[in-house]
């Protein structure tokens, strides 16, 4: 009940831009792709789609969040790109994110509830990558002990592990 | 006043009533931050999930077994078998079973015993799978064969992991909806007390509103009747802050000082109403005011004080001052009146009161210098007549001188009336006290009437029957005067009548009443008011026949009210009057021979005749006078000298030794109090001669003003022959050349004058006497102390000198004749400040006390 009393050691602006890429030259990915993303989509790099792999992912941001959660035992570190600057890149403005895992979980996040900072696509936990076995490679994360509005059920629920792909539609 | 009572009871109404809702109020308050707090994290725990959707998730892990298990079976179904898609499944298996296996949510599953045996098994197999990706690239078919066969057989453990979640979280389900039930009623119980308070502080607020409301308009009235009453005020009524600005200025105000309100709002009062020579005192006023509360001008009254018009001129304005508001924040009140024409009419008043006043004191001092002018002449025509009446003369010339001397008596009679009013009203008479018989003295008055009644054809009675009287203190003299007036009225308006004397004292006090009653012919209710005025006289039918100046009842009024008490008339014109006398005249006790009293200054006089002749110096200007004066002090058997005025007088006393000088007052050239001066400072051989003023002028600050310029005595005009042997003789007793040089034999009859002595004895009868005596010794004995105790005399003490007077009074009474004279002579000295002749007097008091006492006491 106290949990999120518990101040939330949150470290966050480490934004480290390393270059940035404009909509139109979005590189295609020469590692494995990690994340698919389709729809509604002002850029792209594979037809309609955009791919990433995971360095592409890691050049545009490092947010880290050491949050306790509720699938995890202990205080765990989280490093990612907000999703919101996912979004910029890719020039979504509205519409609804359908994030789906490799188990096939599909969860539906309405652009408009995307934070500036928060959630991030985590790729790495513990300053590791993570594996699919540690609901890699990557994982939607909220810092859940900074604030009871991110120990919603739909925080919990938006909080997908093993993201493989994103479909923005209407 | 009323307003600041009302606010008061209002006050102590309000004050619990306000107190009652403060404290509802923080009761409420503290009841809804109790359950708000209660509730919040109540409702927060309902709105933040620790769990996932558990059972989702449980379902899920069967659900990846079975995606897994169809991976591997792919093969049967015709595809051939995707050695990455089987380790992605596995993976998330694995994943999801981590998940179960760590997260905080699954430990309640966990408890159960089966579940963790389920757990075990789960992780055997896991352990397996993970062998089997261990050195493949790919599977071959009993590898897929074996781990198909390990899904199965870990698959029911799933299923029931996933059922026993189930009915645990449906009780959680229960518990929580019974929870969020509450939580419901309790916030709709809240909500219901919240609204509650709120009807509760609405209605409250609602009635504050209402008296609010009314107040305003009550205060509405009240302002708008302040604002009438200020207006329509005659009085200038200016209100100043504590700083002296001025805030109210009402229509009274700019009438009177000239200024238009928008004019005078905001200034100073100092500057703009308080005159230049008053401004300094009013700001001192107000900074003490200021610094230390105290008020000397506000709220005292009514004040006289002076203000200035806007055109400068100053004014007498009448102004009151009172402060209203609280402490720090007054307000000063000022009520002014401009009172120039009150002041001008009642200056006025003064100056013609005034003028009153002298002409009034000018119309006494005509009466007091007529009856001098007037008393000079006759004093010559009655003593001239005096002596006529001593030369041969035939019977008719007898009659005329008769004639002439009854007309010449009246005519003094009026003169001294006039003059006695001019005494009383002076406020001069002295009121003597001694104690007499007014029964006796009453009969006296009556046999004296006795003769004059019967000639009118009245009989008098008399009435006396109150023993209280018969031994009272007072003015006998007076009270006789008074009483005698009014019988000889009451004769005189009564013709074959009856005419009655009374007296009787009142209920027992200090206050006598005298009545004198005749069945005359009355006094109109008209003239009855006026008949003690001065100059009054009645035109009745016989009055004419009575001469009288108007002035008999106005002196008896005076006289009354001189001893303290009142005269009062009532009457019936053809029936009577009764006049009533009251004095105040405390009784003495005891009974007292008339005689006595009355008798004894006379007894004085007769004092043994001193034969020896005297050289006297007569210094008069006016010839009659002279001529009169002279006649009668030869007959008594004196050596006369002759001075016309004071210069001459001096030269004379410069050349010769008098052993009495009589000294008219006015006189040209040198005036007799300016002479006698003189010759007791230069005149060697009359240093202390006796000198006896003569004169009209009787009032009796004349009189004082003569002795103290060291007269030893004052003989009125017009001379008796009566009156010049009894002041020499009192006067040639006390002079120190007497006592001095006439030898005092040691005898007996020289300290007592036993002949006085034994005809009081007689008077009085032995006891009384005896009685008298002791009083006399035992009341003397401290004064001579007292005198004892002044020791050697250096400086004038006029208190001796009293003490020494009333101890010869007192002595000369009994005939204790040395000891007045010793006493009579040391006065004498103390009056002419010779020191030395008093201190030797006094130094012989003692012995001469002593002998006298013993004679006393042994008689």
């Amino acid at each position: 009940m106290c949990k999120y009393r518990v101040p939330a050691a949150v470290t966050a602006a480490l934004f480290l831009w390393v270059g940035t890429a404009s909509a139109s030259d979005l590189p295609m990915p020469e590692g494995e792709v990690v994340l698919t993303v389709s729809g509604n989509i002002a850029t792209a790099n594979d037809g309609d789609r955009a791919l990433f792999d995971l360095s592409m992912l890691q050049g545009m941001g490092a947010t880290r969040i050491s949050t306790s959660t509720i699938w995890t035992d202990g205080v765990q570190s989280f490093t990612g790109v907000p999703l919101y600057i996912l979004l910029e890149e890719l020039g979504v403005t509205g519409g609804t994110l359908r994030a789906t895992a490799i188990n096939d979980y599909t969860v539906e996040i309405p652009v408009t509830d995307v934070g500036e900072t928060f959630p991030i696509i985590a790729y790495l936990r513990n300053s590791e990558v993570m594996s699919i076995r540690d609901k890699g490679p990557l994982w939607i994360v909220y810092p859940y002990d900074l604030s009871p509005e991110y120990r919603t059920e739909t925080s919990y629920a938006q909080s997908i592990w093993q993201l493989d792909r994103i479909e923005v539609v209407e | 006043m009323a307003s600041s009572a009302q606010r008061d009871t209002y006050a102590m109404t309000a004050r619990p009533r306000a107190g009652l809702a403060l404290i509802g109020l923080v009761i409420c308050a503290l009841g809804i931050i109790y359950l708000a707090s209660d509730i919040r994290p109540r409702i927060e725990e309902l709105a933040t999930s620790n769990s996932d959707t558990i059972q989702w998730s449980l379902g899920q892990a069967e659900v990846e077994l079975l995606a897994l298990q169809a991976a591997v079976r792919a093969p049967s179904t015709g595809g051939a078998v995707d050695f990455q898609e089987v380790r992605r499944r596995f993976d998330v298996f694995y994943s999801r079973m981590d998940t179960i296996a760590r997260g905080a949510q699954y430990a309640r599953i966990l408890e159960i015993s089966r579940n963790r045996e389920t757990l075990a098994a789960v992780d055997r197999f896991l352990d397996f799978g993970s062998g089997m990706f261990e050195g493949r690239e790919a599977f071959s078919p009993s590898d897929l064969s074996a781990m198909d066969q390990a899904i199965s057989r870990i698959r029911p453990a799933i299923r029931s992991l996933s059922l026993s979640a189930v009915g645990l979280f449906a009780k959680d389900a229960d518990a929580k909806r019974a929870e969020v039930s509450n939580l419901l009623l309790e916030v709709a119980g809240l909500t219901l007390i919240l609204v509650a308070t709120l009807f509760v502080f609405s209605s409250l607020f609602l009635h504050l509103v209402y008296v609010n409301r009314s107040r305003v308009l009550e205060q509405a009235r009240t302002t708008s009747r302040l604002a009438a009453v200020i207006s329509t005020s005659l009085d200038a009524i200016i209100v100043v802050d504590r700083s002296g600005r001025i805030l109210e200025f009402n229509s009274a105000a700019e009438d009177i000082f000239g200024y238009s309100k928008r004019e005078a709002f905001h200034q100073d009062m100092g500057d703009l109403i308080i005159p230049k020579h008053l401004r300094a005192a009013h700001e001192a006023g107000m900074e003490r005011y200021r610094k230390t509360g105290e008020r000397r001008v506000t709220g005292k009254g009514l004040l006289r004080l002076e203000a200035m018009r806007k055109d400068g001129s100053v004014f007498p304005v009448e102004m009151s001052i009172s402060a209203a508001g609280s402490v720090g924040d007054e307000i000063f009140v000022s009520f002014l009146r401009d009172i120039s024409t009150r002041v001008a009419a009642e200056k006025e008043l003064v100056e013609a009161r005034d003028k009153a006043l002298a002409g009034e004191q000018a119309k006494a001092d005509l009466l007091a210098v007529m009856s001098h002018e007037m008393r000079t002449p006759l004093n010559g025509v009655l003593g001239t007549m005096d002596l006529l009446r001593t030369t041969p003369l035939n019977q008719q010339q007898k009659s005329y001188l008769e004639i002439m001397r009854m007309s010449g008596n009246l005519l003094l009679h009026h003169l001294n009336g006039v003059l006695e009013i001019s005494k009383l009203d002076s406020g001069s008479v002295e009121i003597a006290s001694v104690p007499f018989d007014a029964n006796e003295m009453v009969r006296e008055i009556a046999e004296s009437q006795k003769g004059l009644a019967k000639s009118a054809g009245n009989t008098l009675s008399v009435e006396t029957s109150d023993p209280t009287m018969d031994n009272v203190v007072g003015d006998v003299m007076r009270v006789q005067q008074v009483l005698l007036n009014l019988v000889n009225n009451a004769i005189k308006f009564t013709r074959n009548g009856h005419v009655s004397i009374e007296c009787q004292r009142l209920g027992g006090g200090e206050m006598v009443e005298f009545r004198v009653k005749d069945n005359g012919i009355g006094i109109s209710a008209k003239n009855l008011s006026r008949i003690f005025d001065d100059f009054v006289t009645l035109d009745a039918s016989f009055s004419r026949r009575t001469e009288g100046t108007g002035l008999g009842l106005g002196i008896c009024r005076r006289v009354a009210e001189a001893l303290g008490g009142q005269i009062n008339v009532r009457s019936q014109p053809g029936v009577g009057s009764v006049f009533t006398f009251r004095v105040p005249l405390s009784s003495a006790g005891g009974r007292l021979s008339n005689a006595a009293t009355k008798r004894l200054p006379k007894t004085l006089t007769d004092l043994s005749p001193r034969n020896t002749p005297l050289y006297v110096l007569l210094v008069e200007d006016n010839h009659v006078n002279r001529v009169v004066a002279r006649e009668m002090l030869e007959k008594l058997g004196h050596i006369i000298s002759e001075a016309h005025n004071g210069r001459e007088a001096v030269a004379l006393a410069k050349k010769f030794a008098f052993d009495l000088i009589l000294m008219d007052i006015s006189m040209p050239e040198m005036d007799g109090v300016t002479a006698a001066r003189k010759i007791h400072e230069t005149c060697e051989l009359n240093k202390t001669v006796p000198i006896v003023a003569l004169t009209a002028n009787v009032l009796p600050k004349d009189i004082e003003y003569y002795e103290d310029s060291g007269m030893s005595a004052t003989v009125t005009k017009p001379v008796s022959t009566a009156d010049l042997a009894e002041v020499i003789m009192s006067v040639v007793l006390k002079s120190p050349k007497f006592t001095k040089e006439e030898p005092q034999p040691m005898q007996e009859t020289d300290l007592i004058d036993l002949s006085l002595f034994e005809t009081m004895q007689r008077d009085l009868g032995e006891d009384r006497m005896a009685a008298l005596v002791k009083n006399f010794l035992s009341d003397a004995e401290p004064r001579v102390e007292a005198l004892l105790g002044w020791g050697e005399v250096t400086t004038d003490p006029s208190g001796l000198k009293a003490e020494v007077h009333k101890l010869a009074g007192s002595a000369a009474v009994f005939g204790a004749v040395r000891l007045q004279r010793l006493l009579s002579g040391i006065e004498t000295a103390l009056r002419q400040s010779d020191f030395a002749s008093a201190s030797q007097g006094m130094s012989k008091v003692e012995d001469v006390w002593r002998d006298t006492r013993e004679v006393l006491a042994a008689v």
